[in-house]
């Protein structure tokens, strides 16, 4: 069994999207658990074109190949994942996306792909995003955590104005709110008062399922 | 009075035109550097650490992904623009550049520095077709650049082939269905920086202090 996560790991850091989306069926249709074939592989190979391109060892087309690559697979595992779940309502529901006026979404998609991965409900609203936004489809969805995106200092105080917006519609309280991308920081995130911050995709999902338990 | 300026390859070209006091040595980085902040960073601190025997350092660097932060020049003094990055420095100012950010959505910008010594989206297409074929490279570029809608040149003074340019910039926007817009680039944040003038949207460090985020946010 660990062979295909093994050949799952291979095909996402060669960013092979049709291998990648095969696999996933052959681990559906041999009855493997999904779940294990997502953190023994997908994120596996996420993770290591992740610190190869920290590193400088991997270019960001190869970031982004491997990400397409795990985003073909989880689709195709997610379903079964969710049944695993047991049902909608136990799982954390997240409303995330790049603030407005910043298009970079290659972090912002990995990150939403390994929360995916954890189980949680992901709503991705997308790049340019403005405060309203955020908050009209978490109000939606009913969600509990809205994550935010942002790799330009011109555009991070977005960030800020989410929170601050959420406050002045007296709904701060209702809502986590998480910051993220290159420019962020925790000192960042403690100034506007964010309820966390992760500098990576998979401690993302750590914050996630600490703020939700 | 010696100065070292250390600068990057986007507006080098604004830098060499507008010449120096002529005690300045100009020290370039590759253009590469832009994609990978922690680098840039530790190449600067490199080169401060060598640059300890001049009167002043001059970095023409913006904040850049906030690669300046925690830089320490132990016995020189550092002067460097408040600017986020490339394109508040060339747009002159804090205030105008935050202004095009509102007004101007979904915009890629070129200066005669990018295009010179980077590379460029149409390049880079060029590049990932070679190397991952024609379906990838499509798939590459469309998530890279597919969610713009204009290609902005920043025109600047001292500019000798500016057909050229124009030319460069319409073939990258014609390529990706882009608007183009062209506007006035403005040097006199860099003229005052190159000149070792202290003057709004820059930072002058003593020696022996580390560079923080408050000094982006006075
Ligand atoms: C790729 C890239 C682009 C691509 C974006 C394509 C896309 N679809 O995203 C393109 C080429 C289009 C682009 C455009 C521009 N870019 Co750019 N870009 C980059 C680059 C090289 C890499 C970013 C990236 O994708 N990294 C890889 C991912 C995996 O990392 P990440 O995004 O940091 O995400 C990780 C974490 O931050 C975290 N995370 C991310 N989001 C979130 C959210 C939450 C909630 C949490 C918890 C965590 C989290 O998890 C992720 C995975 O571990 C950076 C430099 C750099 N190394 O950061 C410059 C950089 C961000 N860009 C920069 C600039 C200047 C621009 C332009 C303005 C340039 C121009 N000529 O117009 C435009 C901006 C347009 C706009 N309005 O947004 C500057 C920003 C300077 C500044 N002002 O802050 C940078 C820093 C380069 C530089 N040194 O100058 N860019």
């Amino acid at each position: 069994m660990s062979e295909i996560f093994e050949e799952i790991k291979e095909a996402v850091i060669d960013g092979d999207e049709d291998l990648a989306g095969e696999l996933a069926q052959k681990v559906l249709d041999e009855n493997i658990n999904p779940v294990e074939a997502v953190q023994q592989g997908f994120i596996k190979g996420i993770e290591e074109i992740g610190n190869s391109w920290k590193a400088g060892e991997a270019f960001l087309p190869d970031v982004m190949m491997a990400a397409d690559a795990m985003k073909a697979g989880l689709a195709v595992l997610e379903p079964s994942i969710a049944e695993l779940g047991g049902g909608d309502d136990d799982t954390g529901k997240i409303v995330l996306g790049t603030v407005e006026g910043d298009i970079h979404d290659i972090g912002k998609n990995i990150v939403g792909a390994l929360l995916t991965a954890a189980g949680f409900k992901v709503y991705d609203i997308g790049i340019d995003q403005k405060a309203e936004n955020f908050l009209a489809k978490a109000e939606e969805v009913g969600a509990q955590i809205i994550a935010t995106s942002a790799l330009l200092t011109t555009t991070m105080n977005a960030q800020k104005e989410l929170i601050e917006y959420l406050e002045e519609k007296n709904l701060r309280s209702k809502y986590k709110v998480l910051v993220g991308g290159g420019p962020t920081s925790q000192t960042w995130a403690d100034e506007i008062k964010a309820d966390g911050w992760a500098e990576t995709a998979d401690e993302a999902v750590e914050l996630c399922k600490k703020l939700i338990s | 009075m010696r100065v070292k300026l250390i600068g990057c390859a986007s507006s080098r070209n604004e830098v060499e035109w507008l010449g120096n006091l002529g005690e300045t040595d100009h020290e370039f980085l590759d253009y590469s550097y832009h994609a990978n902040p922690v680098k840039l960073h530790n190449k600067l601190q490199e080169l401060i650490n060598e640059s300890q025997d001049y009167d002043l350092i001059v970095l023409t660097y913006s904040r850049c992904s906030n690669s300046l932060i925690g830089l320490l020049s132990p016995k020189v003094p550092m002067l460097f623009p408040q600017t986020h990055d490339c394109i508040g420095f060339l747009l002159g100012s804090n205030e105008r550049h935050l202004r095009f950010v509102k007004e101007k959505k979904g915009t890629y910008y070129f200066s005669q520095g990018w295009i010179d010594y980077g590379r460029t989206p149409y390049s880079e297409y060029l590049e990932y077709e070679q190397k991952y074929g024609t379906k990838k490279a499509r798939q590459l570029i469309e998530n890279l650049y597919g969610r713009y809608s204009k290609a902005i040149f920043i025109k600047t003074p001292g500019m000798e082939n500016i057909e050229y340019y124009r030319g460069k910039v319409k073939e990258i926007a014609d390529f990706f269905g882009w608007q183009l817009e062209e506007v006035e680039g403005d040097v006199g944040l860099l003229t005052s920086l190159t000149q070792g003038k202290i003057g709004p949207d820059m930072v002058y460090i003593e020696p022996g202090r580390r560079i923080t985020e408050s000094h982006y946010n006075p």
